[in-house]
Parts: structure tokens; C-alpha cells; sequence
């Protein structure tokens, strides 16, 4: 079991953590919402919590809970450049049916 | 899609509803784009990964080319290539043909209150043309954010007057861009400052650009950026060093102040780069050596020392400084209660400018933080909580108007009706009354400005009030409201009190764009382009219309004890007609029927407010109620 | 600009006085640390930027009331405008065709100011400024409530408004 990240995802984020300047590690998870039932969250972990799962991938600490762990075992999170747009993306095998802007997903 | 970015921990917005806001630094020589990125404010680049882009605009017979491109065409065709265009923002004809050195531009003799240039796309005026430099800068944004922005903050100096505002206002208009705010350029450069180092207290800062000089004195306490006073010159820059050494090269050349052969623009243009290029070379050396070329020979090689330098620089400091006291005291402080001095602005790299300041203040200068990025970072902070991807909580700023407003009276004096470094928003009523007996019109002439006679300041607008009831002279009382919002713009507002009629205003703007001719642009605009304006109007007004809608409801939902028997057949009515409006094409009639609605509301919104002021002084539900208030 | 919003800004300036948005029964004197934080809190919580993005009417009217913030705050904050809104509301207005016919107070000032021009070192500036401010006093304490209640004269009370004014500006020349 594991969420993990590119290489150059886990530089993008370490830059943006230093950058920021605090922060132990990333927090993935899902929340239900959006068009199509569930979506991503994405946020800064600024602390880890009780229940917490923590994985880490080219020495980013990637933080999650079992609830997200269950909807995003095997995802890795990719760095993506279209055009000038840089940005993360979940390839996430769990999904069977995404929205066309990929925010939200049904598993 | 737009790809992720990363959020602050517990503040995931729910898909689609992380809004794309940017904060740009319209400048004098140039000009960036910023946007919070996972949480970081940072400067969008172009494609090339250059973040500056110079602010020139050339028109070529066949296309329009902005930036780099555009500069390089400076000397050989200056006529068409537009740079320092800020300078003519909000200006006459008559202010802009006074202009030294003088502009090359060939201007059209009939319009006077807005100049226009001559190009190969027919009459431009300053406005079209900032707007020609917004437009790659949000194309830029947008690549990168990857969708279509909400919005923008837009960075003016703070010593920019109403005319000046408006202009930056129209430019962003034409270039597509919803303005969120306009924001002065040394409170922006605050925020990023402070926000980065948590600071506090009393700091100052000095923004030097290239045609502009600001200084702001701010105090920051817990978030709270509040601006206590502000003060500066709209027409001195950087650009003003430049010109001192091209006149000394001139005199050195032996040329004189009025050369026997006039330069032609080319030359000239020559001129101002060979001497940005000495200030810029002698930077952190004792002299620097450069040679002359003009009239197609060499009229001069020589050398530029320090001590010339100073000599040349030491009088446009001076003038700096004298609006630096000037601010200290408004504020009410002395120089060395100030904890820190901010610098921004290209010209602030003078290592002369640096040591005057130093001594000014009594202390050594802020030089670390990159003068020409930290305006546009500040912007789009702001633009981040203006969009509202963030709490406002986190940090707010209250600003001042720069200049007095005031009023004509008799005898051409100025009767002050809101001081300059006032906070912002602003509202001042004044009374009036006739003179004459069944006297139905009344001109009102609002200046802005430090001095006694209307003529040494900025006449701003002209007003006639009219269908005032026919009364005996003395009898109408007439109340105008003058409104500085919060983004230094006026509005004005009249009524007449014994009969409650409201009287009709109609405004002249002394220098600016009239609401017809901002529209007749956008729709020259848009007939060349792709883009259907017609299209976005109605996406815009449905959007308006829908948040309308959905605020009423909740409020109506939250408050129903403040709705009248009056109220609600009333505004059923209007949410009904504007609910069928939505579903139409038209654009227009849903706009009247917002209008409508929220004419409709207006009372019930009134006393929702003052509930909420009373309840925030009851002091339990302080904090509950504004949050309340906002997200209904 | 705009003439739609032409009714609406005037209807809403005029809902409520300065004291009553601040909360405050109107009165003579304020406690100047109570007034300040509630201002500092009215204008933290209704500034247009929280409002950012709520409807346009609500946003419009955000702007109004944080105006009308600051405007009460210029009055509340200043004595002599405190006192002015105070007796205004019990309907005893200050006209400003009102001709001054206080004659013994006049002959003072003229006295006063003429001493100011001369005074040209710091204490005696000093000494004057004491004894403008013990005339302020005396106007002040003249109009508090219990000397008001006793007389109830309105044309005293336009009387020492009045003299404050003068005051005030003579104060104001001194600095």
C-alpha cells in the first residue's frame, strides 16, 4: 500500500514547502463533493494527526488518513506541464469515472 | 483542466472553486504579473521565462507588437512606438505637449481632454494603449493558472489622482479584465514585505520608478496594514536621472540646451538610452566612459564620474526628500520612530538614492527584497482575498486618498471638502442653496489638490445639478454627497432636501474617457478580434444576476424577521422577473432586472446592516455576525 | 458615475447618527479608549474588502457603511463636532449666519491673538496655549449636562458652542 510521487513532483513540492517556509509534508486526501461524488484535497501538513498514515517519496513526507488511503492506495501524483500551465495530477487507479476537469471522481 | 495546487491545511475549496486572480504592476518602463500559487505569491513568466515585460507598445502597419519587440523599434521608429506611457494616463493635451523631453508623438489637435495618438491603427489614446501591454500579461496568467481569470488587482502610484485611476480603470476594462481593486503601489510592496516577515510597526516606504515617485507611511499591526500617510510626485521617476545626464551630455557635447540642429526623434531616443545605459553602467564604479553618436558622427567620448553623477542626481533626491517630511508629518511622527524603510522601484538601485534615503531616515535602507517583483507579489495577495480564496481575516489594508477634494468656490479659491491621508472609503456631504429666486441648476467644479486657487490644482470633474424645485433664492437645500471608494475613485450624488427630489447630476469628466467612448472601444475591439463580447455580457451579467439572487434568498432565509408586510410582494416580484430575466439572452434586461431587485432590497439590506453594526457592539456575536453578513 | 446609486447613498448616511452606529447614547463625553477600539473593530469588520464578493448592492453598501464608519469616527473623535451632533439632536443648531454678538468674549480673543503674534518664544506660546485651554474648559463644564438641564437655554448653549469654535481655532492657528 502506498501513495507515491515523481521525482520531479516531489522536487515541485519541496521547493514550494521551503519556499512557504513551514510545513513537515503534503496532505493528500478525498473529500465527497464536486460533479462526480468525491474530490482531491491538496493541502500544505503543517502537523501529523493521530490517525495518520505517512509514506515518503523522494524525501517528501506524503501524509494521508485511512479514508484517503482507501481512495487513493496506488495513486502517484505526477508534476504536469501543459503549455505554460504547471500544476499537480493524481494518476489515481481507483477512479472509474472522472469529471472532464478531473477535480472530482467516482470509485 | 487546471491542474492542482497545493492548499493552506483545512482550506481545500470545493472543485472549480479556487477563483484565478492575479495582481499586475502596470509600470512606467515595465510591467509583471503575479499570482498566489500553491499558497506562494510569484511572478508569472512568459514563455521565454522572462517575468518583465517592458511596457512599450509598437503598432506596425500589420500588427501590434508589446514589450521587448516593441522597445526595439524605440529608435528607428519612434513615431509608432509608445513607451512611458503611464505618464500620459489621465492627462490633457495641454499637460502632455508640456512634457520634457518632448514626446514624439503626433497627436490629434481636436481632442483635447484625451490625447490621442497618431498610429498606423488610426487615434490611440494612452488608455488603448496600457491596455495593448494588460492583454499578453493576462494571456500570460492564464496559460499558467490554466483557465480563464475572475479577476485582477491593478497597482497604481499612490499619488495618482481620480483621473489617472479612472484611466487605469478603462485600460483594464478594454483588455478584458475585471479589476478587483486598484491598489497603491507602496501599500502593495507593504504587504508583501510584511506579510513575508510577520513585521510590525512603523514602516516607511520609498517607491522610486520610472516616471513615478510614492512615499507611504504605514503601520502594521496583527494583519492590519493601515496606511497613515502617503505623499509623492507624479511626474518624477527614474526617467528624470536619465534626462539630467542626456541634457549633461548634450552641454558636454557642446550642443547646448537648444541645439542649432534639432535631434529628430531617432536621435533622440539614442540620446536617453546612451545616458540610461552611463547611469546604469556607473553603478558600484567611480566613472564610467561612453561615446556619443548623433546626427549619423560622433559629437562626443568622455567619461561620467560619481561626483557628476551626484550633482545631477542630488536635486531630484532632494524633491524626493521633501515629500518624505512632508508625509512624516502628516503622520505625525518623527523620522526616527520609523523601523523600517522599504525600497521599490527600479530607480531605488541608485547606490546615491540609497545613501540619501539612509541618512534621511536615520537608518540603513531595506534593499533586499527585489524592488522591481515586490508591487506586483503584494497585488496578488490582495487579489488572492479579494477573490476570495482566502480569509480576509488573515490580513486587510486601509488606505487614504493621496489629495485633498475640494470644491470652487467664489473667487476661483478651493474650499476643502476631504483632506488628503483620509481613510478610506470616504463619504463627505455639503450643503447648498440658490442664489436667485426660481433657480432650477447649480455647476459645481471638484479639484484635486493641495492648493488655495483652483488653477494650481487638478480640475477633476464638472457637475450641473438640475431640476431643482423652483424655490426663492436661499430656500433648496441641496445636499451632495461626494463618495471616495476604496479604490481612490469618486463618485458623486445629490439631493435636494426640503422636496426629497434628487436631483440630476450630470458629469464631465476634465480629463478621462466618457462611458460611451469606453464602450464604443470595446466594441472596436471586439470587431477585430475573436472573442464575442456579446457572449461575455451575458456570462457576466448572468453570473452577477445569479449571486443576486442567492444572496437575497439567504438573507431573506437569516433575517425574515426584518422583512415588512411592504417588502415581500415587492421582492417576490423582482426575483421573479430577474429569475426569467436569467434564463433569456438578454443582457441588458437582466441588468435592469438586478437593478430592480436591488432597488427592491435595498431597505431590508439596510436594516440588515444595521443589525449587524449593533450586534457587533453587543460584543458576543462580534465576529459571528460580519461572517454572517459576508457570506450571505 | 453612477445615478442609480444617487438615492441609496443618501438614504443610508442618513439611518443613523454617529453615536447610535457606534453604539453610544449620545453624550458630551466619551471614553476616547472605549470609542477608539470600537471604531478599530466597526471598520476591521465592515471593510469593503470583506464584502468583496457578495452581491453588488451588498457590496455597494459595504462601502457606504464603512464611509459612514469613518465619518462618525471623524466627529466622535473631535470634541467640538461631538458637542455640535450632541445638541443637534435636541434640536439646537449652530447656523452659520448666526453673527457672533458675544462682545466681552470678542474683545478677549482680539487681546489673545494679538499676545500670539507677539509671543515669540516657547513660553510664552506655552502660557497662552495654558490659558486658551482653561477658556475651553469653561465652555466645556458650562455646557455638561447638569448646568444644561438647570438653564435649559438654547441660546446659551449656541453661546459656548460658539466660543469653543473660536477656540478651537485658535488652537488649531497655534500649532
Amino acid at each position: 500500500m502506498s501513495i507515491t510521487l515523481s521525482e520531479k513532483a516531489a522536487d515541485y513540492i519541496r521547493d514550494y514547502l521551503s519556499r512557504r517556509g513551514k510545513g513537515v509534508g503534503l496532505r493528500v486526501g478525498v473529500k465527497t463533493s464536486g460533479c462526480s461524488g468525491l474530490s482531491y484535497v491538496l493541502e500544505y501538513a503543517d502537523e501529523f494527526m493521530p490517525n495518520d498514515i505517512i509514506f515518503e517519496s523522494h524525501g517528501v513526507k506524503v501524509v494521508t488518513d485511512p479514508k484517503g488511503l482507501l481512495h487513493l492506495d496506488g495513486s502517484e501524483l505526477d508534476l504536469v506541464r501543459e503549455g505554460l500551465n504547471l500544476g499537480l495530477k493524481f494518476n489515481n487507479p481507483n477512479v472509474k469515472d472522472a469529471c472532464g476537469c478531473g477535480e472530482s471522481f467516482t470509485v | 483542466m487546471s491542474l492542482m495546487q497545493i492548499a493552506e491545511p483545512g482550506q481545500s475549496l470545493a472543485p472549480h472553486a479556487h477563483r484565478l486572480a492575479v495582481g499586475i504592476d502596470l509600470g512606467t518602463t515595465n510591467s509583471l504579473v503575479a499570482s498566489v500559487i500553491n499558497g506562494v505569491a510569484e511572478c508569472i513568466p512568459n514563455a521565454n521565462g522572462e517575468l518583465l515585460l517592458p511596457s512599450a507598445v509598437y503598432f506596425a502597419a500589420d500588427k501590434i507588437a508589446v514589450g521587448s519587440a516593441a522597445k526595439a523599434r524605440a529608435a528607428s521608429d519612434p513615431e509608432h512606438t509608445f513607451i512611458s506611457i503611464k505618464r500620459l494616463m489621465g492627462r490633457g493635451l495641454d499637460d502632455v505637449q508640456q512634457m520634457k523631453p518632448a514626446l514624439p508623438y503626433r497627436f490629434d489637435p481636436a481632442e483635447t481632454a484625451v490625447p490621442r495618438m497618431d498610429t498606423p491603427h488610426g487615434w490611440m489614446s494612452a488608455v488603448e494603449i496600457s491596455a495593448e501591454i494588460l492583454k499578453p500579461l493576462k494571456a500570460r496568467a492564464e496559460a499558467r493558472l490554466g483557465g480563464e481569470l475572475t479577476g485582477g488587482v491593478i497597482t497604481v502610484p499612490a499619488y495618482f489622482d481620480d483621473a489617472q485611476r479612472q484611466a487605469t480603470r478603462d485600460a483594464a476594462r478594454l483588455a478584458g479584465l475585471h479589476v478587483l481593486r486598484l491598489l497603491n503601489e507602496p501599500t502593495a510592496a507593504a504587504l508583501a514585505y510584511g506579510l513575508d516577515r510577520q513585521a510590525e510597526g512603523l514602516i516607511a516606504v520609498y517607491d522610486l520608478g520610472g516616471g513615478t515617485f510614492d512615499i507611504s507611511i504605514l503601520r502594521l499591526r496583527q494583519g492590519v496594514f493601515e496606511v497613515i500617510a502617503t505623499g509623492g510626485d507624479t511626474q518624477l521617476g527614474g526617467d528624470d536621472f536619465d534626462q539630467a545626464i542626456a541634457l549633461w551630455l548634450m552641454e558636454r557635447a557642446g550642443l547646448g540646451l537648444s541645439p542649432s540642429t534639432p535631434l529628430n526623434a531617432g536621435d533622440q531616443r539614442h540620446l536617453s538610452s546612451t545616458a540610461c545605459a552611463l547611469k546604469e553602467a556607473l553603478t558600484g564604479k567611480e566613472q564610467t566612459c561612453a561615446r556619443l553618436d548623433l546626427h549619423g558622427k560622433t559629437v562626443w567620448t568622455g567619461c561620467l564620474t560619481c561626483n557628476d553623477f551626484n550633482t545631477l542626481a542630488d536635486p531630484l533626491i532632494e524633491r524626493t526628500l521633501t515629500a518624505c517630511a512632508q508625509a512624516l508629518k502628516d503622520a505625525g511622527i518623527q523620522a526616527n520612530e520609523i523601523q523600517e524603510v522599504v525600497m521599490v522601484g527600479g530607480a531605488t538601485r541608485v547606490p546615491r538614492v540609497r545613501e540619501r534615503v539612509s541618512a534621511f531616515f536615520g537608518r540603513e535602507v531595506l534593499t533586499d527584497i527585489d524592488p522591481d517583483k515586490v508591487v506586483a507579489l503584494g497585488a496578488a495577495l490582495q487579489a488572492d482575498v479579494l477573490a476570495g480564496n482566502k480569509p480576509a481575516d488573515e490580513m486587510l489594508l486601509l488606505d487614504v486618498t493621496p489629495l485633498s477634494l475640494g470644491l470652487e468656490t467664489m473667487g476661483g479659491l478651493v474650499e476643502t471638502l476631504i483632506p488628503r491621508n483620509t481613510t478610506l472609503p470616504v463619504a463627505r456631504a455639503q450643503e447648498f442653496t440658490t442664489f436667485k429666486d426660481g433657480q432650477t441648476a447649480m455647476s459645481l467644479h471638484v479639484v484635486q489638490g493641495e492648493r488655495d486657487s483652483v488653477e494650481h490644482n487638478r480640475s477633476l470633474a464638472r457637475f450641473t445639478l438640475r431640476g431643482i424645485p423652483p424655490m426663492v433664492a436661499g430656500a433648496a437645500r441641496i445636499r451632495v454627497t461626494f463618495q471616495i471608494d476604496a479604490d481612490g475613485l469618486l463618485t458623486v450624488s445629490a439631493q435636494e432636501k426640503t422636496s426629497g427630489i434628487h436631483a440630476e447630476i450630470q458629469v464631465k469628466p476634465s480629463y478621462g474617457l466618457s462611458e460611451e467612448s469606453v464602450e464604443q472601444m470595446l466594441r472596436n475591439a471586439f470587431d477585430h478580434a475573436s472573442d464575442d463580447v456579446q457572449a461575455r455580457r451575458l456570462r457576466e451579467a448572468k453570473v452577477e444576476a445569479t449571486r443576486s439572487l442567492e444572496a437575497l434568498d439567504s438573507a431573506m432565509a437569516s433575517d425574515a424577521d426584518l422583512l415588512t408586510e411592504i417588502d415581500r410582494p415587492i421582492l417576490n416580484a423582482a426575483q421573479t422577473l430577474l429569475s426569467q430575466a436569467i434564463q433569456g439572452e438578454d443582457a441588458q434586461a437582466i441588468n435592469e432586472a438586478v437593478e430592480q431587485l436591488e432597488n427592491a432590497a435595498l431597505p431590508f439590506i439596510q436594516r440588515r446592516m444595521n443589525q449587524a453594526v449593533s450586534r457587533a457592539l453587543a460584543g458576543h456575536t462580534v465576529d459571528d455576525m460580519a461572517t454572517q453578513m459576508r457570506h450571505t | 458615475m453612477n445615478e442609480g446609486s444617487l438615492s441609496s447613498s443618501m438614504s443610508a448616511s442618513s439611518v443613523m447618527s454617529a453615536f447610535a452606529l457606534f453604539g453610544f447614547e449620545p453624550a458630551l463625553e466619551l471614553d476616547e479608549s472605549e470609542l477608539k477600539s470600537r471604531f478599530e473593530h466597526l471598520r476591521t469588520q465592515f471593510h469593503p474588502d470583506r464584502f468583496s464578493h457578495g452581491s453588488a448592492l451588498e457590496r455597494r453598501l459595504a462601502m457606504q457603511r464603512a464611509a459612514d464608519i469613518n465619518a462618525a469616527y471623524a466627529t466622535l473623535s473631535k470634541p467640538l463636532l461631538r458637542a455640535q451632533l450632541y445638541f443637534e439632536l435636541r434640536g439646537i443648531t449652530l447656523s452659520e449666519a448666526r453673527s457672533m454678538d458675544d462682545a466681552a468674549f470678542l474683545m478677549q480673543q482680539m487681546e489673545l491673538r494679538e499676545a500670539l503674534e507677539e509671543a515669540h518664544d516657547t513660553q510664552t506660546r506655552q502660557k497662552l496655549r495654558q490659558q486658551i485651554q482653561q477658556l475651553w474648559s469653561q465652555s466645556w463644564q458650562a455646557l455638561c449636562p447638569t448646568s444644561i438641564e438647570a438653564q435649559a437655554d438654547a441660546s446659551l448653549i449656541q453661546r459656548e458652542l460658539q466660543r469653543l469654535q473660536f477656540l478651537q481655532r485658535f488652537l488649531e492657528q497655534m500649532d
